[in-house]
């Protein structure tokens, strides 16, 4: 927050008091807003107790956890199986063969160009048509895969290209193969210095797995408007707790990223 | 029969347009406003944009726009869900905008902040006169990958049943049985974003300055 304080003076006596009215009327402004919209969800018996006596039930909250898992398990398989394909896409990339290149680049500019939910609907009436009668979670994940894969390799390139040619020139004169060479001395490198852009992805796979709710999947967030159907007054109260466990998972991973970009640029200082 | 599908697709297009120029617009000025509260001096105010950003990044956006489209109508502001989808979606992506903005501020070179400040121009002159347009104009590119990637987020909407590319596509492909027409709906989204990066290429072009 600080790096930007050359944009001014440190404030004077002045200053100081105007800064603090500013923060005064903002907050004020914000405050307002937010209690005018509280004060009218309560005048419209928003916060009454029968609207939220559903998560004193230990079965509703059972079945949301349910939905938490069937979330988190898509989004690890797709996670896993995104980053599996994306590290051999990304090397056919940049490959020298012109025709595995450009393959590459059509898979990647191809689902990278349609929308995930478009995907999602079209993987979901594609697959049973040509004989795949898989349950709907399947379909989630083949699409999740196909389009964050071809996102992942966009980032693997670009870490790959960030590395010295001279780390990849060094391997090969002390009589490593092209393989070697990636395997042992560029992608492990590139993948430490792309760890903070992979967590990224991985938690947009994660907030991307809500997208099941139409197929329908039953991952977190259709459970929480299933609850709705046995309990119609908490419709906006199951979507908000929904909205927070999710919040929870993200703000976890946000986590993760800071430490890990942190470490990684402590390490990138003593070098 | 085949025209009535090729009318009502059309007819979806035009609301992806409508959908992402409204919704883009409104980011646009939201983000500007949130990078602006993000770097000035009154501390709440950057504590709130801070808040909203990362709650923002937190949130899957099917999970927001399903709030404000139910939410709405609970507060007693009875609004078209396609005006409730504006919402959501230009507030989602305001964040993302508001990011893109700062990195372009702090790319801006301290020295000429710093003469600024010796001219003893205000925080607020400085912003306007010198910070913002560099910070827009090398941040360009970001914004229009942001643009694009909205246009695609636009799909959402199709859940809270504005009849948009992906609805109609849905729903005639129900009607036809004939899948053939999700591959005309992600050529549409084509149509929209190649030009949209075109656009912000001109603009680019036209903006270009050199350092």
């Amino acid at each position: 927050m600080s790096e930007n304080s050359l944009l001014y003076e440190r404030p004077g006596p002045v200053g100081l008091l105007k800064n603090r009215v500013y923060a005064v009327a903002g907050g004020a402004f914000v405050l307002i807003l937010l209690w005018s919209v509280i004060f009218r969800l309560y005048q419209r018996g928003q916060f009454d107790h029968d609207r939220w006596s559903v998560f004193l039930n230990t079965q509703v909250w059972g079945f949301l956890l349910n939905g938490l898992y069937a979330t988190l398990l898509v989004a690890a398989i797709s996670g896993a199986l995104s980053f599996a394909c994306s590290v051999p896409l990304a090397l056919a990339r940049i490959s020298e063969n012109h025709l595995i290149r450009k393959t590459a680049e059509v898979y990647i500019s191809a689902f990278r160009a349609v929308p995930l939910l478009l995907l999602i609907l079209f993987m979901a009436v594609l697959l049973p048509t040509v004989g795949f009668a898989w349950p709907a979670m399947a379909f989630l994940v083949v699409a999740l895969t196909l389009h964050h894969s071809a996102l992942l390799a966009e980032i693997v390139r670009s870490g790959i290209m960030s590395l010295e040619r001279g780390q990849r020139e060094a391997a090969v004169s002390i009589g490593m193969t092209g393989g070697q060479s990636m395997y042992y001395i560029v992608l492990p490198q590139a993948i430490r210095t792309m760890m903070p852009a992979l967590i990224g992805q991985l938690l947009a796979i994660v907030q991307d797995t809500s997208l099941g709710y139409i197929i329908p999947y039953n991952e977190l967030l259709r459970c929480s408007q299933l609850i709705s159907t046995y309990a119609p007054q908490s419709l906006l109260q199951a979507a908000f707790v929904s909205t927070l466990l999710y919040g929870m998972i993200s703000a976890l991973l946000m986590v993760v990223q800071y430490k890990v970009k942190t470490r990684n640029r402590a390490v990138a200082n003593m070098a | 029969m085949f025209w009535d599908y090729v009318f009502r697709f059309l007819q979806g297009m035009g609301v992806t347009i409508e959908l992402s120029f409204c919704s883009i617009l409104l980011a646009l000025l939201a983000g500007i406003l949130l990078a602006v509260m993000r770097i000035c001096p009154s501390s709440p105010l950057r504590f709130f944009s801070w808040c909203y950003v990362e709650a923002m990044r937190a949130t899957p956006v099917l999970a927001l726009l399903i709030m404000v489209v139910w939410g709405l109508p609970k507060l007693g502001l009875m609004y078209s869900e396609f005006a409730s989808s504006v919402l959501a979606l230009g507030l989602y992506t305001a964040a993302w905008v508001s990011e893109a903005i700062r990195a372009g501020v702090a790319s801006v070179p301290t020295g000429q902040v710093e003469a600024a400040r010796s001219l003893g121009m205000s925080f607020g002159g400085i912003l306007y006169t010198i910070v913002i347009p560099q910070a827009i104009r090398t941040v360009i590119p970001s914004l229009s990958g942001i643009a694009i990637v909205h246009i695609k987020t636009t799909s959402i909407a199709a859940v809270a049943g504005v009849l948009e590319i992906t609805a109609t596509s849905q729903i005639i492909n129900v009607e036809s049985a004939q899948w053939l027409w999700f591959l005309g709906a992600a050529v549409s989204y084509l149509i929209l974003t190649v030009p949209t990066g075109w656009f912000f290429k001109a603009i680019e072009q036209r903006m270009v300055f050199v350092r």
